[in-house]
């Protein structure tokens, strides 16, 4: 049976959230009035009397982050990355076409995150905010389990279809003596 | 079951707080003996017995306190922590507090009670008499050199837990009970009428029929403020006899005549008055002094001797050396010395006033005035109550006494007084009082022994969270730690197309998954 690369799986997970993350907060900015501090989950009270906002950029960044609840679109990008990755690493065995479309269903997977996400206003410049839009409706963590669910039996799959079309084994290298 | 002795004694307190308060005084409890006692044996009272009943200033009582108030420190023509001086050296700290309660908003108009505000000249040190005391009169100084205190007594009181009682000018309160096995101690809290705590100096009396092994029994003494108990228990005290000293007037001065050695022949002028001694007879440690008014003695009074060991809290002595005559008073000085090479030490003043407990105050005919007394026999500074109900529409202001201070109602919303202000004579106004959540213009203003420590015991708690309410609306802060009402909560309305999906998207990740797990099983 084909052993899942667990080990890379993690690290790719890791290396999307964070990425995810870091890719948030380098998009981030400060709003500078209360519309556009709707969008990211900023309230009147995050405003004095005068109308000055009164969080740090970091600050604001984390609130923004934790009120709209982007924990949950960050765990999705990651295990859509991981996806990706196993479907790569086991695609020579599970067929190329199959890979293909795992591969892709987890970027779209990826992005379907990222459209609900406070990204979703910079996405919505190339036409991804459309996404954003049927998706609005959702609960992110409903998105997260969902994801969850289809990389879950991505794996599984590509996995069951690798194990049915086992590669033969590479020949010996020659071993010369000197 | 056993119950905390702590929470057996709270219980008891709420019970009790229900109860009516009772003062009466039935024929029985009369023929109970009333024993004050003196500081040691054969040292005599100090304050003579009232044989009048002046009623203490109204909302005197713990419960009249304000409520929920707004905290101002002071304002620049409010002065804090204000050091003035006397002829000895000494630099006591006066400050100006004011107090308003039982405020009320009615028909949209800001209703303050009669009583319910308050100017009171509050010191952080016992005011005394015969030294030169500077005292505060409402922005000017005055000279504080006489005072004449009496001891009230009022027999069959009954305090309910919780509750408190006014007897002279001061306010008992039943505090506490606190019980150890069957045993149990009551706590007494003593302060004056204007909120000065007696436990600083005092400490608390507790009485206790129950642990004599550790208190002193049923009778309680804090100088002149004495008290027999006949019963007490968790729900109230009874006692047959209960004293409070009353500042029934205190002497101020604004002008002096004279302050030093004086011999026979001297004179002073004090429009159509003159002061003049008579005689000096050192050795007999007196001298004579004569008031003079359009020619005619009208006042001749022997000062002295002085009698150094009852100083200068007992009635006798001290006027044994003090002379008054209309406007005119002076006295005896026993400082350094009452008498040096054939002459007396002196000390002479011209318009003098006098404050009485429960007059009008001269100054302002709209104020009464209470001096407020402490059992040392000195002075707590003196309070100045409106007479009648205050009644203040938006828009209005009233002066406190003499125009010493204003009290602003800019906007009432309904029951809410969303702006409202106090200012000092000079126009500087305190920040805005009210807010959305305010409904009063109950206020503690100042720093002193009253508005700055003593008070807080009993609305500290409110008056913080008061203010910090209101600085939360200030700085529109007031909903960031509950509020976030943020796009990505509410975007979700219930079973819209892209819920259903998701849905649908859940329904078949969980059946593909099961369909892979179930392919597995069978391959085994």
């Amino acid at each position: 049976m084909t052993t899942i690369p667990t080990r890379a799986m993690a690290l790719s997970f890791l290396g999307g959230a964070l990425g995810y993350m870091a890719l948030s907060y380098l998009t981030f900015k400060v709003p500078a009035t209360a519309e556009e501090a709707e969008l990211c989950g900023f309230v009147d009270g995050d405003f004095s009397a005068s109308g000055q906002f009164l969080h740090a950029p970091l600050d604001a960044w984390w609130i923004s982050f934790t009120r709209l609840q982007e924990y949950w679109t960050t765990i999705s990008v990651g295990l859509a990355v991981a996806f990706v990755v196993f479907a790569l690493i086991v695609g020579r065995r599970a067929g190329g076409r199959t890979v293909a479309g795992g591969a892709i269903g987890g970027g779209a997977l990826a992005l379907s995150a990222l459209c609900v996400s406070c990204l979703a206003p910079a996405l919505s410049v190339v036409g991804l905010g459309i996404a954003g839009t049927l998706l609005a409706g959702v609960p992110k963590w409903l998105i997260t389990v969902n994801i969850l669910l289809l990389t879950g039996w991505g794996v599984l799959f590509l996995s069951r279809r690798a194990d049915a079309c086992p590669l033969p084994a590479r020949p010996p290298q020659s071993v010369t003596a000197s | 079951m056993r119950h905390h002795p702590f929470a057996r004694a709270a219980a008891a307190i709420l019970i009790a707080a229900a109860a009516p308060i009772c003062v009466t005084a039935p024929a029985a409890a009369d023929d109970a003996p009333v024993v004050l006692r003196p500081a040691k044996p054969g040292m005599p009272l100090a304050h003579p017995i009232a044989t009048n009943d002046i009623p203490p200033p109204p909302l005197s009582l713990i419960a009249d306190r304000p409520v929920r108030p707004a905290y101002v420190p002071g304002l620049p023509g409010l002065p804090q922590n204000r050091m003035v001086t006397d002829d000895f050296g000494r630099k006591p700290p006066k400050f100006d507090a004011i107090f308003i309660r039982k405020s009320r908003v009615e028909n949209g108009v800001v209703v303050i009670p009669a009583g319910g505000l308050v100017y009171h000249e509050d010191t952080w040190g016992g005011e005394v008499a015969l030294r030169g005391e500077q005292i505060p009169m409402l922005g000017r100084l005055s000279t504080y050199v006489d005072y004449d205190m009496t001891t009230v007594i009022k027999k069959d009181v009954t305090i309910p837990a919780g509750q408190s009682v006014v007897v002279g000018g001061q306010v008992y309160q039943y505090y506490a009970t606190v019980v150890h096995n069957k045993t149990a101690n009551h706590t007494l809290h003593v302060k004056t009428i204007a909120g000065t705590d007696w436990e600083w100096a005092f400490g608390s009396p507790v009485l206790s029929p129950t642990q004599t092994g550790w208190w002193s029994g049923m009778q309680f003494a804090q100088l002149y403020n004495q008290g027999k108990a006949r019963e007490v228990t968790r729900e109230k005290m009874v006692f047959d006899w209960l004293s409070g000293v009353r500042m029934d007037r205190i002497v101020l001065a604004d002008e002096k005549l004279y302050a030093g050695l004086a011999g026979a022949g001297d004179e002073w002028k004090a429009g159509n008055r003159t002061v003049k001694v008579a005689t000096v007879d050192a050795t007999a440690g007196t001298v004579s002094i004569e008031v003079i008014e359009d020619g005619k003695p009208v006042l001749t009074k022997t000062l002295g001797p002085v009698r150094n060991e009852l100083l200068i809290e007992d009635n006798d002595a001290r006027k044994a050396l003090v002379f008054e005559h209309g406007d005119v008073i002076g006295f005896l000085s026993p400082w350094p010395e009452p008498f040096k090479d054939g002459k007396a030490n002196l000390k002479i003043y011209a318009k003098a006033f006098s404050l009485r407990y429960g007059d009008t105050y001269a100054g302002d005919t709209r104020f009464a005035v209470y001096p407020v007394g402490c059992p040392t026999g000195h002075n707590f500074g003196f309070m100045l109550t409106n007479k009648e109900e205050i009644r203040i529409k938006p828009g209005e202001t009233v002066k406190g006494p003499e125009g010493y201070f204003t009290i602003a109602v800019e906007r009432i919303d309904g029951d809410t007084v969303m702006a409202w202000h106090v200012a000092d004579r000079q126009g500087n106004r305190s920040v805005n009082l009210g807010g959305p959540t305010i409904t009063n213009v109950d206020l503690v203003l100042g720093q002193g022994r009253v508005a700055g420590q003593a008070i807080l015991k009993d609305v500290g708690r409110q008056m913080l969270e008061r203010t910090y309410t209101n600085m939360q609306q200030a700085t529109g802060t007031a909903a960031s730690a509950a509020s976030p009402t943020v796009r990505a909560a509410a975007a979700g309305s219930f079973l819209s197309p892209g819920l259903l999906a998701a849905l649908g998207v859940f329904g078949l990740g969980v059946g593909a998954i099961g369909y892979e797990i179930g392919r597995r099983r069978k391959s085994l």
